[in-house]
């Protein structure tokens, strides 16, 4: 069954896509009184994504409005054209299908894979049949929604594959179906509609207006103070230039990018800059993660970023030993580059010990 | 060798190269979707490749091989919109997936004996190049590497092994697998499937990490290799994937390794000694689920000695460029290898075992005389010749175009 609530929930969906169709609504009607809690609850979506990259709450909206707000938030992000902003729009909306994939029962994972994305899915006894997959996922609708998932365990080579067939949690599937939404908005809201904004003027320039306010602040030309670009090892360069590009690094990529910045000799307000132009940027979070990687949280160990091996393991290698001068560790790249031994920590080291 | 001695054996391979493609009944094997791909020569004596061919038919192409005689002949995996057109103005429509299996890339003992490098310095030595000369420090060395019924039975056995992984965990048929002898020192491995053609260089990449291991986590199949990291469900020879490559492939160790082989992949003599010792019984225990007694024996570092051991022998050793290339020129099937005048053959699935490269690739029959400069031991249609140095001999004429292919000999004139 694909009630109303799931349109609701999966306005991407092909069901819905159809809904749509026999509404029959134009983008003029929409200036109509009656219609206006669709626009405001669409520019909500928009507002609440470029400064967030978060789907807003329900409150109280009804499904009517949930699932038609959903293709106009779709036009306003069009018009916007900042890619930056698309894509934390495209996150968030893809992160709220995950969110209530892994709640509702799996028959709708699996309708959504199969019937709005052309996944080949089966379902598999799961925990039934004493399994923790309830779901076989053909290779290569695998293979493209995780090109761009670097933790190590969605390798391939670290799944059970057989005769062609992944086998996935409930849960593993949602993520992957957070891609191919992801993907689908992204595109959608990146080729211009060749429509002209019209009386959505207003709303548009409000959320351009938004978009850059979040980022002015966040550029910089030049790279920290202390910081020596050049001899950056391969590996860490790819994700530092990934985090100024906004785009979304794996945890693991976070953490070695951060422990390394961190190594380096920058401060955490630094590092923190470095991590706001991503696309998925939460300023909160990103502060607590950088201040545990520090020592200040938790443990109160100072971590250091993960060495060659481990880096290789989890997909973030980007050289390879001989390209590398044979180290075994980022920073043993870095600090031998530089030629001067071990980093002065000086500024560090004092707030560490008070 | 001067211009002249050279321009005689060019004249010569070009003389039969150009014979092979006139005869009504070569080997060629054109690729399906002919017309959509590209195709590349390279000509005797000449140093570019014609690149950006089209030909509407099979005809067209045998007549061009006939007319032109390339010394090597390639095809494009890729099929395009127009293959005539720029690279970037083709219009990619797909590319099969292909395997390249290379000697190059395999250990083998065998290489010291056929294989030598040599430096500008003057200086040279056995076996694969080093990465600097010892002499002097100067990098990028010649390599001249021999072809050997050894090596190519070791790559022949990736071959095997490659087929079998895709078939099993890729799902894909036997029937689009397509084989070939390479002509000279590996095999390739063509896929074609509506499924394959499709993916993108990041997928192939990633279907070329799972078949040689890379980025695998063992922990994750069962076989923690942390210090202090103790196997606790181990997999059985029976999981999918690379848990029971895994687990076979320490079977494998346990089965077949003696003292001195678990030394060598780095266990501590007592930990080989005491392996060596209980093997029967560690190898029950194994296959009945249980893995600890093993690790106790092994110890931390000799454990994590023998799962990394056990990728090794579980991985398939690929070229990796060769198939995540989606733009990528392939020999064409049933050509002549211009470095050996042995012919790019095509191998049915079930004849791979008994493919004897150095017979059944042969493409001429007579006989013909030759002036050699130098050749080490060579086999070739089921006879065994030379070595020879700077001497003029009569030789079948597949092993006479092979050492002049190879610029170790010239048509001898009376």
């Amino acid at each position: 069954m694909f009630g109303k609530i799931d349109l609701a929930k999966y306005p991407f969906s092909a069901e819905a896509a159809e809904y749509l169709r026999s509404r029959g609504l134009a983008v003029e009607d929409l200036a109509s009184q009656d219609l206006r809690p669709i626009l405001l609850r669409a520019e909500e979506r928009a507002r609440e994504a470029i400064l967030k990259a978060r789907a807003p709450e329900r409150r109280g909206w009804d499904d009517e409005v949930e699932i038609l707000s959903y293709p106009v938030a779709l036009l306003l992000m069009s018009f916007v054209g900042d890619q930056r902003a698309q894509r934390r729009f495209a996150l968030a909306e893809a992160k709220r299908a995950y969110g209530f994939l892994r709640e509702d029962p799996p028959e709708k994972a699996l309708r959504i894979g199969e019937g709005t994305f052309g996944m080949r899915i089966r379902a598999t006894g799961g925990p039934r049949s004493g399994s923790p997959h309830e779901f076989e996922l053909h290779f290569a609708d695998y293979l493209r929604n995780t090109a761009s998932l670097r933790d190590g365990k969605w390798k391939l080579c670290n799944r059970a594959v057989s005769s062609g067939w992944v086998r996935l949690t409930k849960e593993e599937l949602a993520r992957l179906l957070q891609e191919e939404v992801y993907r689908r908005i992204l595109e959608r809201i990146s080729n211009p509609s060749g429509m002209e904004p019209g009386f959505l003027e207003p709303t548009v320039r409000a959320l351009i207006g938004l978009a850059e306010s979040t980022r002015g602040k966040l550029e910089f030309a030049e790279a920290p103070k202390g910081l020596v670009l050049e001899a950056m090892p391969p590996c860490i360069r790819v994700l530092y230039d990934s985090a100024l590009h906004g785009k979304s690094l794996s945890h693991m990529g976070r953490f070695a990018l951060t422990a390394f910045l961190a190594g380096a000799g920058l401060g955490e307000e630094e590092i923190i800059r470095v991590f706001q132009s991503s696309a998925d940027f939460d300023g909160r979070k990103t502060r607590y993660q950088v201040e545990h990687i520090f020592g200040l949280r938790g443990s109160r160990t100072k971590y250091r970023p993960p060495k060659c091996d481990t880096m290789r393991t989890h997909g973030l290698c980007a050289g390879s030993g001989e390209a590398c001068g044979g180290v075994r560790h980022p920073m043993a790249y870095y600090e031998k580059k530089l030629g001067s031994g071990p980093i002065q920590r000086a500024q560090t080291e004092g707030r560490r010990n008070g | 060798m001067d211009d002249r001695k050279r321009a005689l054996a060019l004249s010569f391979a070009k003389e039969k190269f150009g014979e092979y493609y006139a005869r009504p009944q070569s080997r060629l094997e054109p690729p399906s979707g002919l017309a959509s791909r590209e195709f590349g020569f390279l000509f005797f004596g000449e140093k570019f490749m014609l690149r950006h061919k089209r030909f509407p038919s099979a005809a067209e192409l045998g007549a061009f091989l006939r007319d032109a005689v390339p010394s090597d002949a390639y095809h494009s995996t890729a099929l395009y919109s127009d293959p005539e057109a720029e690279m970037e103005e083709k219009g990619w429509l797909g590319a099969d997936l292909c395997f390249d299996i290379d000697a190059d890339h395999l250990e083998a003992p065998c290489k010291f004996e056929h294989d030598r490098w040599a430096c500008a310095c003057g200086a040279m030595g056995a076996g694969p190049a080093p990465k600097a000369c010892p002499e002097c420090g100067a990098e990028g060395l010649k390599e001249e590497a021999w072809m050997c019924e050894s090596c190519l039975e070791r790559a022949k056995d990736e071959l095997l092994k490659l087929i079998e992984v895709l078939r099993s965990d890729f799902g894909i048929a036997r029937s689009e697998m397509s084989a070939y002898f390479s002509g000279h020192r590996g095999y390739h491995l063509h896929v074609r499937s509506e499924e394959i053609r499709k993916l993108g260089e990041s997928e192939r990449r990633e279907m070329v990490d799972y078949l040689m291991g890379i980025g695998i986590d063992p922990s994750i199949h069962g076989l923690p290799t942390s210090p202090r990291g103790y196997p606790g469900r181990i997999p059985s020879p029976g999981d999918p994937g690379w848990a029971g490559r895994l687990s076979k492939a320490v079977s494998e160790i346990l089965a077949r390794y003696g003292e001195e082989e678990l030394e060598a992949i780095g266990l501590a003599p007592k930990a080989a000694k005491a392996i060596a010792g209980e093997r029967d019984s560690l190898l029950e225990d194994w296959l009945g689920g249980k893995g600890w007694r093993l690790r106790r024996c092994a110890g931390g570092k000799g454990w994590g000695a023998i799962v990394r051991r056990a990728i090794e022998l579980a991985s398939v050793n690929i070229d990796t460029v060769v198939t995540t290339d989606v733009h990528r020129l392939i020999r064409l099937p049933g050509s002549l290898n211009g470095k050996t005048g042995l012919v790019v053959m095509p191998l049915g699935l079930e004849g791979i075992e008994k493919f004897e490269p150095f017979s059944d690739a042969v493409a001429f029959t007579g006989e013909e005389k030759i002036h050699i400069m130098e050749s080490p031991k060579l086999r070739l249609g089921g006879e065994g010749f030379g070595p020879y140095k700077d001497e003029t001999v009569t030789l079948p004429t597949s092993a006479a175009l092979l050492l002049i292919c190879k610029g170790k000999a010239y048509p001898a004139v009376d």
